[in-house]
């Protein structure tokens, strides 16, 4: 089977949203929690062979590596009815357990040491398969094990497989709470670099937003983990349905990723998905039509990552993508996109051609939903940057107190100075000021000065 | 004497008087005695016996040739021979029965009465003469025209129009004996696809060969050989060499279909164009229909006895509907209507059976499918394997090898579950494959089931090929600029801006093609077809429909250029043609190929620069940004100036999706794209 994707899921947070992920997608090819076929499903054309790979005895397993360096959440997901779904030899918990201490340095020199055991097991799935795409990497920038030990593997993934592609699910933190995690502004700035130099293309998953579309959107007031890692599920389960299903377009990562990202570092991609809904509402049920999806997938409420308002520079959609799934007829949607241009409902860069790209695609006919037409959206927009400000305005807070350093200068890396640090710093900063600069119609003479 | 006379008006002793008519007064004793007004008197009489003897003399030869032979030698009639000139002298003789009748009675009377007066039986018999002379005159016509079978009819069409009641009825009556045989043939010819024909009068005509139009160039070589048997069931002219050429090439190599056509000369007067159309149509259906190929030996037997019935059992009362035609003489109404209704009937069995025994729907599906490359992963995936692997491959294996790739590529991707792959197998429209323009000829050939072969016949199989081909330009140009997008993004090096922007305004150039083409173009109409099939009820419907839509396929995506001219009005033809022009890409193809081009020349050279570009290779880039702009320019104001032209709500909506962010057209006045969308 071509065009296969390897899931790497890192710590705790990265482990929580590859478990619903995978359950997400059993459901919808059909396959029950041990990894059989339900009856049901034999005669599916779906392509569950770009996630899952089948045993000698027919049972399909996931291309997936469970990385953790604390017990905690692998342990559920081995207590689960899930437990027999994954190879057990793709699970990798570090011997000692003790975690990484919610310390980005900690993870990523403990990362080091278990370098060559991690990419025994990751070599062994690439051999596996038959004509690898890439690698998707879930984890959260924030805490210790996926930021840190994720920061380790995105480099040596990148050198190990130059000519695959590397997207993440990367979760930001929730500003909107005070995190127990002191060091969080350190943990993402950090992975953030990583993120933008070596990453191919990162999905960002915005705690903030989600915590506030389920609180605003579905009627959540204290929406547990489990909630809102459905959300994210949906949103990765969605992004892949064109590559999971038969389908005239966006056949693979690279055609889906190459036209949303014009140039190499702004790789950012925000999401959005509609019409939202829980297990338990349904009445909230709506007529669902493509012009009121597309329409809500441009809603800045809809956005799975919360930005300021920023009145200095005119943000813009550098691309979308609109996946749409249900009853569409197609001239729907060229109407729906007329309506869009007609009323400017969408802003977009001044300096390089740019539309709505849509895919229609095909759903899962196992899963059923209450909506005729939804819709997810994957836009590379450059107000994106806003949240990476944010990131530096609250690590420019600590690191100006010099707070919490000791912890890091524990570690080899930042034992003798706090270069990397800064070097983070500047990388992000760089990234933000060429998003604002891809704003403006003389971008292509800032990239060029930037040579 | 009037003994005598009665006698010769009832018989004909020596066949030699027919030819002379003056000479009839030896055939009277002592004809010295007659006195002059006798004579003119009998001469009138005698007229009129003449006529009847040569009427009868006519039928008799018609009708026995063998005691007529010695007859052959001057007149020639028993070349002339065949059902409907011998339905047409039982008729006459028929007629003639009256005309015997009054004769017997006269004689009666004559033994009752012996001072019975010439003048008398002049009075009764002279009613007679009308008739007769009408007749010979049709028997005149008949010889010298050497009218035969269905034409016939047409003649004797006229006299149920002439007014005289006399000849009316006696019109009417030849007719109904003509009826009978005509009606014959047209009811095997709608009810069973058979032709009984041996004098070739029925005017549809059987080709004894396939029909061309229903065959594949190579399949064309072998069936010019003759049809060996006249029985119209089975007409492999050698099963040997057919079957080894099914094994050879099982793909592209549908059931043939006999050809049958209408002789224009034959169709009687009577009926309309379009009924005769129709008459063959459906003949031609139920040929088909009860020819179905069956493929072990077994099946083929049981086949022999219970063929598919097209007309579910209700043949009979079909049957008995063309008979009650019959009795009456001609009424083009009523014809029509049992035509129409013949026709109605088939038709929606016929597509019922497209439907639910041929799989149409399924058969559409796959031709979106791979055709129209919905199956994207398979070719993309296709594209990119052949491209690796065709490097060190021999000219002569190369198809081979292909096909080779293409099943191993689709065996990978869709398993065991979906093996409609095995239905395809790919050729080259090339004489001569060359490796560096492969993608430009790439065919698919396509197994299509029985009974579709006659709904996707070779002609808009080529049509698709068209469609296939371009789509597939399309996906490795996409797949080229893809790829350049990874060198660039694996390279992890900063990519000089020039690059990047003009490989970022070709993306997105060829991905708004490829969607429009995808989504405006196949899954628009792909939708309209779908629905329409299901909603149509009738085969010329759905023929009609698909044709609508490979029309549509064809001419929005640009290959081709419709056909104005719509030639064939006739609907109920089994071969039909979609309304476009064979090799007349429009301009807006020209443009887009161009510009193709320049992308894939784009892709190969900026695949081997560095990330800093040396002198050259930016004056490289210098001319092919001019050139794409050039490129890009002409390709929006070609669509531009032709939707004015034509009504191009199609070159619009590609327009929208190329200018959806304003970019191409900001600084160009003489576009004003948003007015012309507002319009649209």
């Amino acid at each position: 089977m071509p065009c296969e994707m390897i899931t790497l899921q890192l710590g705790q947070c990265g482990n929580q949203i590859g478990f619903e992920f995978w359950k997400r997608l059993c459901m919808e090819h059909g396959i029950n929690p041990e990894g059989i076929l339900e009856d049901f499903a034999t005669e599916g054309i779906d392509r569950k062979d770009v996630f899952f790979y089948q045993a000698d005895d027919e049972h399909y397993i996931p291309r997936a590596v469970l990385l953790d360096l604390e017990p905690r959440v692998i342990n559920t997901i081995l207590n689960s009815p899930y437990s027999k779904l994954y190879n057990q030899e793709n699970v990798f918990l570090s011997k000692n357990g003790g975690g990484a201490g919610n310390n980005w340095a900690s993870g990523y020199s403990q990362g080091d040491k278990l370098n060559e055991e991690i990419f025994d097991i990751i070599d062994r799935e690439a051999d596996g398969s038959d004509s690898l795409e890439g690698f998707v990497l879930c984890h959260s920038i924030a805490g210790g094990t996926g930021s840190g030990m994720g920061s380790n593997i995105l480099e040596k993934l990148s050198d190990r497989f130059p000519k695959k592609l590397v997207q993440t699910y990367s979760v930001f933190p929730n500003l909107d709470e005070i995190s127990d995690v002191v060091v969080q502004p350190y943990n993402s700035l950090l992975t953030l670099k990583r993120l933008t130099e070596v990453a191919d293309s990162v999905v960002v998953l915005d705690n903030t937003a989600l915590n506030r579309i389920a609180a605003d959107r579905l009627k959540i007031q204290n929406p547990t983990f489990t909630q809102i890692n459905s959300l994210v599920s949906t949103i990765m389960s969605v992004s892949t349905t064109t590559l999971r299903y038969p389908s005239y377009m966006n056949n693979d990562l690279l055609g889906l990723l190459a036209p949303l990202i014009p140039t190499p570092r702004l790789h950012f991609l925000m999401t959005g998905y509609t019409p939202l809904s829980t297990d338990t509402d349904e009445a909230s049920v709506r007529k669902t039509t493509v012009l009121d999806v597309m329409r809500r997938l441009l809603q800045p409420k809809n956005m799975m990552v919360s930005t300021a308002q920023d009145r200095s520079s005119q943000h813009c959609f550098i691309s979308i993508l609109n996946i749409i799934q249900g009853e569409v007829d197609p001239t729907q949607v060229h109407k729906s996109l007329q309506r869009i241009r007609e009323r400017k409902l969408a802003q977009f860069i001044p300096w390089g051609p740019a539309s709505i790209q849509v895919a229609l695609s095909r759903k899962s006919p196992y899963v059923s939903t209450a909506h005729r037409v939804s819709g997810l959206m994957l836009a590379n927009h450059t107000n994106i940057s806003s949240l990476f400000d944010r990131a530096l305005n609250q690590y420019d807070k600590l690191r100006k107190r010099e707070a919490f350093l000791d912890q890091f200068r524990k570690e080899e890396m930042f034992k003798d100075n706090l270069d990397e640090l800064d070097s983070s710093r500047e990388v992000v900063q760089d990234l933000v000021d060429e998003y604002i600069a891809a704003t403006k119609e003389d971008y292509c003479s800032y990239s060029s000065k930037l040579n | 004497m009037i003994h005598e006379l009665l006698f010769n008006l009832w018989n004909n002793p020596g066949n030699t008087v027919v030819t002379d008519d003056s000479d009839w007064r030896h055939l009277f004793e002592l004809p010295q005695f007659l006195h002059p007004g006798e004579e003119s008197l009998l001469q009138l009489i005698m007229q009129i016996g003449m006529d009847y003897h040569r009427i009868t003399t006519f039928t008799n030869q018609v009708l026995y040739p063998n005691s007529s032979e010695q007859a052959e030698g001057h007149n020639g009639v028993s070349a002339q021979s065949g059902f409907y000139l011998k339905a047409f002298c039982n008729g006459v003789q028929e007629v003639l029965e009256d005309y015997r009748k009054e004769i017997i009675s006269l004689e009666g009377r004559f033994l009752d009465y012996p001072q019975l007066s010439l003048t008398y039986i002049l009075g009764s018999i002279n009613k007679y003469k009308v008739l007769f002379s009408e007749l010979k005159s049709m028997i005149y016509r008949i010889r010298l025209e050497n009218l035969q079978g269905c034409l016939l009819m047409s003649g004797l069409h006229k006299y149920t129009i002439c007014g005289i009641d006399q000849i009316k009825t006696a019109a009417d009556r030849v007719i109904k004996s003509v009826n009978v045989v005509f009606y014959q043939h047209l009811r095997n010819w709608i009810i069973y696809g058979d032709l009984l024909d041996p004098f070739n009068e029925f005017f549809i005509c059987d080709g004894q060969v396939s029909d061309e139009n229903f065959l594949y160039p190579e399949q064309l070589a072998l069936s010019s050989l003759p049809v060996s048997s006249v029985s119209p069931h089975y007409d492999y002219p050698d099963q040997g060499l057919i079957v080894s050429f099914t094994q050879k090439r099982k793909i592209r190599n549908p059931p043939p279909v006999r050809k049958f056509y209408i002789n224009w000369d034959l169709v009687p007067s009577f009926i309309s164009e379009d009924s005769a159309e129709s008459i063959l149509f459906m003949g031609r259906i139920v040929w088909i229909i009860r020819n179905q190929p069956k493929n072990d030996e077994y099946a083929a037997d049981l086949q022999t006895k219970f063929r598919k019935d097209i007309w579910e059992g209700k043949d009979r009362e079909y049957c008995y509907k063309i008979q009650a035609l019959c009795e009456k003489s001609f009424n083009a109404i009523n014809f029509r209507m049992v035509i129409e209704e013949c026709r109605t009937k088939l038709t929606k069995t016929l597509w019922s059976i497209m439907l639910k025994e041929g799989n149409l729907v399924q058969h559409l599906h796959l031709i979106r499918e791979y055709f129209a490359l919905g199956r994207g992963e398979l070719f993309q995936q296709f594209l990119a394997v052949a491209d690796a692997n065709l490097k060190d491959i021999e000219q002569d294996s190369l198809m081979a090898h292909l096909n080779t790739l293409f099943h191993d590529t689709a065996r990978k991707i869709y398993g065991e579950n979906d093996k409609n792959y095995l239905r395809f197998e790919l050729s080259s429209s090339a004489t001569e494959l060359l490796k560096t323009r492969l993608w430009h000829s790439l065919q698919l050939n396509f197994q299509i089931e029985w009974p579709l072969h006659i709904f996707f016949h070779p002609e808009v199989m080529i049509f698709y090929n068209r469609f296939f081909c371009f789509l597939l330009r399309l996906k490795k140009t996409q797949i080229n600029l893809f790829n350049l997008w990874s060198n660039h993004t694996f390279s992890k090096q900063k990519i000089s801006s020039g690059v990047w922007a003009l490989r970022h305004n070709l993306m997105f150039l060829v991905n708004n093609l490829q969607y429009y083409m995808q989504v405006n173009v196949v899954e628009t109409h792909f939708s309209i077809l779908l629905k329409a099939v299901k909603r149509a009820g009738e085969f010329e419907d759905i023929i009609k429909i698909h044709h609508e839509f490979v029309t549509n396929l064809l001419v929005k995506s640009f290959v081709l250029e419709p056909e104005e001219s719509q030639n064939s009005t006739i609907k109920h033809r089994l071969y039909q043609l979609p309304a476009l022009q064979h090799n007349v890409p429009s301009k807006v193809y020209n443009v887009i190929i161009k510009l193709l081009e320049l992308c894939d020349e784009f892709c190969a050279t900026a695949s081997t620069w560095n990330a800093e570009l040396t002198e050259p290779e930016l004056q490289e880039l210098r001319s092919l940004e001019k050139r794409a702009e050039i490129a890009i320019e002409t390709l929006l104001l070609v669509l531009y100036t032709l939707h004015k032209k034509v009504s191009g709500g199609h070159l619009l909506q590609l327009l929208f999706h190329l200018d959806f962010n304003r970019y191409f057209s900001k600084n160009k006045a003489d576009l004003n794209l948003s007015a012309a969308f507002n319009m649209y």
